[in-house]
């Protein structure tokens, strides 16, 4: 054996023998975990109640709208292994997707999100308020069976609004008011059948996606069309829900079948009829009343409409002077834009960004 | 699930508000972005070794702007901490406090969150930076920025351009800090979690003391082996070689003046004929007599017949058994 070659075998021998011995020295003396069992606190904390108009926007986890919150604290002093959440809406959803948390260190605290995606039929069936169980189940390493918890939400009626999730100290403005207008974008349907039989009636004939004068023009036959209807004005009920700012909103389809709606719906309904043929729409919120707004595609230009005045006795013993029962489109253009103007003067007034909305997550029910 | 970082300032209604009643149907609408008053941030998160984070966040406010409008904010504190104190903000903060300096037209919101950066498969990560880019990137420091327009409770509801930077200041002993665009999470390493799956040795001692036990073993025996071979030697170069006795034969693969001389032999080793890098030979079959002393040159070679050594000079016959030489 030549010297060198000798020099290395044996150097190279020597280290992978004390790396070995070193190995099993460490291994000798390698201390358990601490002793005891795993100790977690868990907490879980769910939203008081579900808009169901807007039941979508609870299942996108890119927005902030979780259903339940779980917040999990290591309070042992071992660390927790291959922790695992799940929920379950009873009778609206299967078992959320699982997550899971490979390891929580003494002192660590996991929150977990509920995000279900909640059934679509069973929850355009939901009529009225609902509570239902919302299910927590987790597990870890060393747990003989998984833990579960559960707490009561409440599902509102698929027509209940509720403008404002801030506490009663909280609302300063009027926007305060309506904190929860980007919702309202839910109940503008383009898509429903009946929405988009009555658009097509409306729009037939004029270029609606790229014509100022077009777009103009369908936006005061969809007046036009509504009056011819029938369409009535009502009146909400005063206090839908006590001690609540809450309102029961139609659906588009249902105020044409029931030709009767409120300034919202009516505004709702116009807002649908218009993004059914390619038109952008808003909703206007001013102090008690809800006015119908689209864009001029090539100006930019907003254009409001009094759409209340589609119900032509409201028109007259309302306005009696200022409007007659023949009052036109384009005259209850005029009398909306000075409606929004003395509102906006002083600071109270809202534009609801229907498309806005949708592109947040808020999608349409239908 | 996990849930990606939520920005206060992003998150309030597009409004007009009653303390601003110039607010116009352009503004509503976007109109005039970017020309009136903007804002910076510092968003400072310090994280500690479990994920937790304090939060320091800083907004600076235009001075002129700030000195009009300021007094609302002193006036209202509710305003600015609503958001924060709000039933879903549960577990994401505490310890909320916001202060109101008119001197530097700031505001500063701190407070405190549990469980802000996740421990996941990839190690920490820290979610909800998906519209940011890197300023840089260190394992005791991640900066990002991003640009905004804002409206909310922070801006009086007044439309702002928002400067942004946040900056993470990881834990002691980070390691492998990066931000991934693509996920907007920024993500990290830790000792402390690799001490946990230490244990991993004790766990499964039932395997590793045999494993380590076998190698020790079979790396001794290979010491062993090494350390208790004999060497091959190669022929010395010598500087000044000596004189080849006379009639000695070059040793294979010198081929001439100038060609490597082998080393001599140290006292002790044996003698192998062969040239440096040739392998070791069989032993001749015959022991080779010991030297006869210093000074004495080597055996020409051996009688055929008997094997004696002929002896130097010109000899013919065996001194030993009388056998003719070749």
């Amino acid at each position: 054996m030549r010297s060198s070659l000798k020099t290395v075998l044996v150097l190279v021998s020597a280290a992978l023998f004390l790396a070995s011995a070193a190995g099993l020295v460490v291994t000798l003396t390698s201390q358990p975990e601490p002793s005891g069992a795993a100790k977690l606190e868990v907490k879980l904390h769910t939203r008081e109640e579900i808009l169901t108009c807007a039941y979508k926007i609870y299942g996108d986890d890119e927005q902030d709208m979780w259903v339940a919150k779980t917040l999990v604290r290591n309070t042992g002093e071992v660390p927790v292994r291959d922790l695992r959440i799940t929920y379950k809406i009873e009778g609206y959803t299967d078992w959320t997707s699982t997550e899971v948390y490979p390891l929580v260190l003494p002192g660590q605290t996991v929150r977990d999100y509920c995000w279900p995606n909640l059934d679509d039929a069973k929850m355009k069936a939901v009529t009225t308020k609902t509570p239902v169980e919302i299910t927590l189940r987790y597990e870890y390493q060393g747990l003989d069976q998984p833990v579960e918890d559960t707490e009561k939400i409440y599902l509102l009626g698929r027509n209940d609004f509720v403008f404002t999730s801030l506490a009663e100290e909280d609302i300063v403005t009027f926007s305060d008011a309506f904190d929860n207008y980007p919702l309202l974008a839910a109940f503008v349907t383009p898509n429903e059948d009946t929405v988009k039989g009555v658009a097509n009636r409306i729009a037939g004939g004029l270029e609606t996606r790229g014509n100022d004068q077009d777009v103009y023009t369908a936006f005061l036959r969809c007046f036009d069309v509504l009056r011819e209807m029938g369409v009535k004005y009502i009146q909400e009920p005063s206090s839908f829900w006590s001690e609540r700012q809450a309102q029961y909103v139609q659906y588009p389809h249902e105020t044409i079948s029931r030709a009767s709606g409120t300034c919202l719906d009516l505004a709702i309904c116009m807002a649908a009829l218009m993004e059914a043929v390619g038109i952008r729409s808003y909703i206007a919120l001013i102090p008690g009343h809800a006015i119908p707004v689209i864009e001029l595609p090539e100006s930019g230009d907003l254009i409001p409409i009094e759409s209340t005045f589609v119900d032509r006795q409201y028109a007259l013993s309302h306005y009696p002077g200022a409007t007659s029962p023949e009052v036109t489109a384009g005259e209850c253009v005029d009398i909306a834009v000075e409606e929004i103007n003395a509102s906006m003067e002083e600071g109270q007034y809202i534009l609801v960004d229907i498309e806005g909305s949708w592109e947040r997550g808020v999608m349409p029910i239908w | 699930m996990v849930i990606r970082k939520n920005r206060p300032l992003a998150a309030a209604a597009l409004t007009l508000l009653l303390f601003l009643a110039a607010a116009g149907m352009a503004a509503a609408q976007g109109a005039g972005e970017g020309e009136g008053p903007s804002l910076r941030e510092e968003y400072r998160i310090e994280l500690n070794e479990v994920g937790d984070a304090r939060i320091t966040d800083t907004i600076f406010y235009d001075p002129d702007w700030f000195q009009e409008y300021g007094y609302i904010f002193r006036e209202n504190p509710n305003l600015l901490s609503r958001r924060f104190r709000a039933d879903s903000r549960v577990g994401e903060v505490e310890d909320f406090d916001v202060d109101v300096d008119e001197s530097r037209s700031t505001i500063t919101v701190t407070f405190e969150t549990p469980g802000l950066a996740y421990y996941l498969e990839d190690g920490w990560n820290l979610f909800g930076f998906g519209d940011y880019s890197l300023v840089k990137e260190g394992n005791d420091q991640v900066r990002l920025e991003a640009y905004w327009t804002t409206n909310s409770e922070f801006t009086l509801f007044e439309t702002m351009d928002l400067e942004e930077e946040v900056v993470i200041d990881l834990p002691p002993g980070a390691r492998g800090a990066e931000f991934d665009p693509s996920t907007g999470a920024v993500r990290y390493r830790l000792p402390l979690e690799e001490e946990a799956a230490g244990n991993l040795l004790y766990r499964k001692r039932g395997l590793f003391i045999p494993l380590f036990s076998v190698l020790m073993g079979l790396f001794l025996l290979l010491f062993l082996f090494a350390a208790t071979r004999r060497t091959v030697e190669q022929a010395a170069p010598a500087a000044a070689p000596p004189p080849p006795a006379y009639g000695a034969s070059p040793p294979p693969g010198a081929s001439g003046a100038g060609a490597p001389v082998p080393p001599a032999p140290p006292p002790g080793t044996t003698e192998v004929p062969g040239a440096a890098g040739e392998a070791p030979k069989a032993p001749p079959p015959v022991a080779a007599p010991e030297p006869h002393g210093a000074g004495e040159t080597a055996p020409r070679g051996f009688c055929s017949s008997c094997g004696h050594p002929i002896g130097p000079g010109d000899v013919r016959f065996c001194s030993k058994c009388g056998a003719p030489l070749g």
